[in-house]
């Protein structure tokens, strides 16, 4: 890890403040405490999340970003109720996680697609899951499909597509229910850098569009910056976090924006507090 | 080279109608070339046959017609039999035997993955038996079998289920474990119940396995009929293969043997058809 200048650290000290308040007053996600400890292998209890809180309001764009094995997709994975914290309290649309199954679309690194559904099947998936008929199903995932530019691909296998075709596909399955809330785990990791932009420009729209709340795990600064209301920083493990910071950057954003210096400051504000908190 | 690439390059050749040294166009040379392959193919396709059956010829001559028979006597065993209504009856009881042990196998051994597959535990308790079992030549078992089901055709199906089981247990197990943990994961985010879950993605994941551990259980399973009437057998087709060796009827045996394969190549050709509409999603792209 680089040492710190007092050019690094000064931008971060007005960082170091509590959790922001979400920019509406209804709260999809309030955790408090959350800490999570796994057993290993050998047995060996590893702490994960040492104690996050976080506070995510309706249609907010948050991302989590931190060093690698910091527990970020273990939050999501606490958030969609699909593991159960050690302690602390979370709450999803004022529900437990445990008690009540949240409303939520998931949205994988890889695709994830089912390889023997084509497009349409895919994203009518969660749909079909849910019981609804079949001619609903197919005007919904129209309206999806033509959402994520994909008109007209509804007949394609999976495997005739792009990588960034077939996540959009997956984003598309992950609003069939019109979800209050996406959980997106490095959603864009596996694209090259070109298409990965276009991407965040596209998600960027959907979000302005529907006004679905987003957590979105990723790795990537500039993305984290570019598409969020606010960027949490974790530290390393046991995490917490370690700063939660507004990003005030203009909407609709496009792609002047990435090249943008307001863009370029945020970005370097992130850095600071990563490399403060612990390296990357 | 693609059919569409060859005639891009045509095109482009006729386009540039340089003449080669003795007057012919490039395009003309290609399509002579392609014509030579296509005869040379064809050749070697007719030639292949010819020269087994030559030196078959040859062979028979060499070791004595009594224990290598001439082409032509075995050939005309095999239209013999096919006219003989007795010989008929042991490829229906083969065929019987075959296709029962078969079906008891596939369900047998598709259940019993699928059992395994959905308790964990049990999994990784029964492990060692199954791959201890799995190597146990199964063919050992046939007498033992035979002492406990009898002579009948009903310890024949058992025999070639129990050869046939394995190849579809262990494929099917297999494909259980290699369904995607994302997929799993997703399933469990939209609270799919067990049985969509099971009816949307297991299922179909698992399906080329199965229909590749079935592709191998037919053909055990016909080693197992034919193992399990050699053990003790009046009728089917190994029993008819006992009797023709008891009398050194050695063209007789061939005879067998060809319409052995022939029943192997039509199940196979029958299964494949049967089972290809299912698994159009998972071919290679390219092929």
């Amino acid at each position: 890890m680089p040492e710190l200048t007092a050019n690094d650290v000064a931008p971060v000290e007005g960082a170091q403040v509590p959790p922001s308040e979400p920019r509406s007053g209804d709260e999809v996600i309030a955790m408090t405490g959350i800490q999570h400890t796994y057993l290993a292998g050998n047995g060996e209890e590893i702490p994960a999340v040492g104690d996050a809180t976080l506070r995510v309001g309706a249609g907010e764009f948050v991302s989590i970003i931190g060093p690698s094995g910091c527990g970020k997709s273990t939050l999501l994975k606490i958030i969609a109720g699909l593991v159960h914290p050690s302690a602390g309290d979370i709450r999803v649309q004022g529900h437990s996680p445990a008690d009540v199954a949240p409303e939520y679309g998931l949205v994988f690194q890889a695709p994830n697609l089912l390889p023997w559904r084509n497009v349409a099947a895919n994203v009518g998936l969660p749909l079909e899951i849910n019981g609804v008929g079949r001619r609903d199903r197919e005007r919904r995932v129209e309206e999806l499909l033509e959402l994520v530019g994909l008109q007209g691909f509804g007949r394609k296998s999976p495997r005739e597509l792009s990588g960034g075709m077939q996540q959009r596909v997956a984003i598309a399955r992950a609003l069939t229910t019109d979800p209050p809330l996406l959980l997106m785990d490095e959603p864009f990791g596996a694209l090259d850098a070109m298409t990965r932009e276009q991407m965040n420009i596209e998600l960027q729209a959907v979000n302005a569009e529907l006004g679905t709340a987003v957590v979105m795990v990723t790795h990537s600064i500039d993305e984290a910056v570019f598409l969020s209301d606010r960027v949490v920083v974790m530290s390393a493990r046991p995490s917490r976090v370690a700063a939660d910071l507004p990003i005030d950057l203009p909407r609709p954003r496009g792609q002047e924006t990435f090249g943008s210096a307001e863009l370029g400051r945020h970005a370097n504000q992130v850095r600071a507090v990563m490399n403060q908190a612990g390296g990357h | 080279m693609s059919q569409t690439t060859q005639q891009l390059d045509d095109r482009r050749a006729e386009g540039s109608s340089r003449h080669v040294g003795d007057g012919r166009t490039p395009v003309q040379v290609r399509r002579r070339a392609a014509v030579r392959r296509r005869v040379t193919v064809w050749g070697l396709g007719v030639l292949i046959p010819v020269v087994i059956v030559a030196v078959w010829q040859l062979l028979s001559q060499l070791v004595g017609a009594y224990l290598l028979p001439e082409p032509l006597d075995v050939a005309r065993k095999i239209v013999d039999d096919a006219s003989s209504g007795a010989f008929w009856g042991d490829v229906w009881v083969t065929l019987v035997e075959v296709l029962l042990g078969f079906v008891l196998a596939s369900l047998a051994g598709a259940a019993a993955a699928v059992f395994v597959a959905s308790v964990p535990l049990l999994e990784r308790l029964l492990m060692p038996y199954i791959v201890g079992f799995q190597t146990l030549p199964k063919i050992a078992l046939a007498p033992l079998i035979t002492i406990w089901v009898g002579y009948g055709i009903n310890s024949k199906v058992v025999i070639t289920a129990l050869v046939a089981v394995f190849p579809v247990f262990v494929n099917v197990l297999t494909g259980f474990r290699s369904i995607d943990r994302d997929a799993l994961l997703l399933m469990r985010s939209l609270r799919a119940s067990r049985t969509q879950t099971f009816l949307k993605l297991k299922l179909p994941a698992i399906l080329p396995y199965l229909v590749a551990g079935l592709n191998i259980a037919i053909v055990f399973a016909i080693i197992g009929a034919i193992v399990g009437e050699f053990i003790g057998s009046s009728n089917g087709l190994g029993s008819v293969i006992l009797t023709r060796q008891a009398s050194i009827d050695v063209a007789g045996v061939f005879s067998v043997l060809f319409y052995l394969s022939l029943i192997g190549l039509a199940l196979s050709y029958l299964l494949e058809g049967v089972t290809r509409p299912f698994l159009a999603w998972s071919e290679n792209r390219d092929s």
